[in-house]
């Protein structure tokens, strides 16, 4: 029967076609995160209570080198802290001297791992190639990429803490889905992650960033 | 990525190029008569799959891909050939601007000259491919390449005689990154 035969031929195609020009990844959590920051009743926080947040040079490194960190990034860990409106305002240290008043200032350290799998890549490349490409959909390639954030905080009277956070992904793409963007994106998902936990983190601890003198919090 | 990377090409970069060049026979036996010769046009397609490997001279990523190659046969008589072929690629990425290559490809490959001249007995053969070029970088996604290929063409022994048809093949190219 020419129709079914036809018919199944079509869906095996369109099958692998769809399935060699998919791509995923996963992100997964190492730090518990207690809970979201709509659970906290930050609110309750007088914008008399809060204080300036400084932040210091981040610190990134790669697979144990040191790398230039980026504006952007910077950028976007103060616009993180920003959004839990726990400080009356973020700077970063470089942009001027420290305020007169009671301020809080913080230190980040980015260690970031990254595993391309180039030597397996590499192969199933070959693998993939020598069958005519037909061994596609079954040979994704991969990419790990993990991150450890340590956000030191001192207070304006010399107290410290220390919020850790870590997560990690992994990114699969297959051949024909391959695109410059699959990295970024899981780099990206795994330091939003981070950020995310640490910001909670903070949240959690609002007690902690509120100057003394006038500290109100809701019950 | 928090951090400033070095500059290369990213994982999942892909590559569309243009080739031509001119086929020039060898003939490695006696039984080998035929002197195939014309131009070649090879457009091709490639993915980045690696980060640079290594940390030396020999630093480099691979590109996957394939490639069309079709050849116009002005001698012995006018004929043609077309094939398809994955293409593996290692581009040494040392030298950042200027960007030396080994390729290797093989496919199936039709052509009408095959059952014209006493090497070949079939029009269906398959063509493999080897060689070396040089690609420089006149942007950060185009490049300009000339390089060298040895071609080999034969129908793996599916007919008889199956001699092989033997060239070297100069060409140059053009590639953009996106």
């Amino acid at each position: 029967m020419t129709t079914p035969r036809t018919l199944l031929t079509a869906c095996g195609v369109v099958l692998f076609l769809v399935a060699g020009c998919s791509r995923w990844s996963e992100v997964t959590h190492s730090s518990d995160v207690p809970r979201s920051p709509t659970d906290f009743s930050v609110q309750g926080m007088h914008h008399a209570a809060q204080v300036p947040l400084i932040l210091s040079p981040v610190h990134v490194s790669q697979n144990g080198a040191g790398m230039t960190t980026t504006s952007e990034f910077e950028r976007r860990v103060l616009s993180h802290l920003d959004r839990a409106h726990l400080f009356s305002y973020l700077t970063h240290e470089a942009s001027g001297p420290p305020p007169d008043q009671q301020h809080v200032r913080a230190r980040l350290t980015v260690k970031e791992t990254a595993e391309p799998h180039s030597g397996e890549n590499a192969f199933k490349g070959f693998v993939v190639g020598a069958s005519m490409f037909l061994l596609t959909p079954w040979l994704p390639f991969e990419y790990d990429f993990s991150a450890q954030m340590v956000l030191d905080i001192e207070r304006w009277d010399g107290q410290a803490k220390r919020y850790l956070a870590s997560s990690e992904g992994k990114a699969y793409f297959h051949l024909f889905g391959a695109t410059p963007l699959t990295i970024p994106e899981l780099e990206g998902r795994v330091t939003e992650s981070c950020l995310t936990n640490l910001t909670q983190q903070l949240i959690a601890d609002t007690a902690f960033f509120t100057a003394p003198q006038t500290v109100a919090l809701t019950p | 990525m928090a951090g400033e990377a070095e500059p290369s090409l990213p994982v999942g970069t892909q590559e569309v190029g243009l080739s031509v060049g001119y086929l020039l026979p060898h003939r490695l036996t006696d039984d080998h008569i035929t002197k195939q010769k014309g131009p070649a046009f090879m457009p091709s397609w490639g993915v980045v799959l690696t980060n640079p490997l290594g940390d030396a001279w020999y630093q480099g990523q691979v590109i996957l891909g394939a490639e069309v190659v079709y050849l116009i046969f002005t001698e012995p008589t006018v004929t043609h050939g077309i094939g398809f072929t994955p293409k593996i690629k290692y581009s040494f990425t040392a030298l950042d601007q200027i960007r030396p290559y080994l390729e290797f490809a093989g496919g199936p490959f039709w052509t009408d000259l095959g059952d014209r001249i006493p090497e070949q007995s079939s029009k269906f053969h398959f063509i493999v491919t080897a060689g070396v070029g040089i690609a420089w970088f006149v942007t950060r996604n185009k490049s300009l390449n000339v390089g060298y290929r040895f071609q080999h063409i034969s129908n793996a022994g599916t007919s008889m005689p199956n001699l092989g048809l033997n060239a070297s093949l100069p060409f140059i190219g053009f590639s953009i990154f996106f």
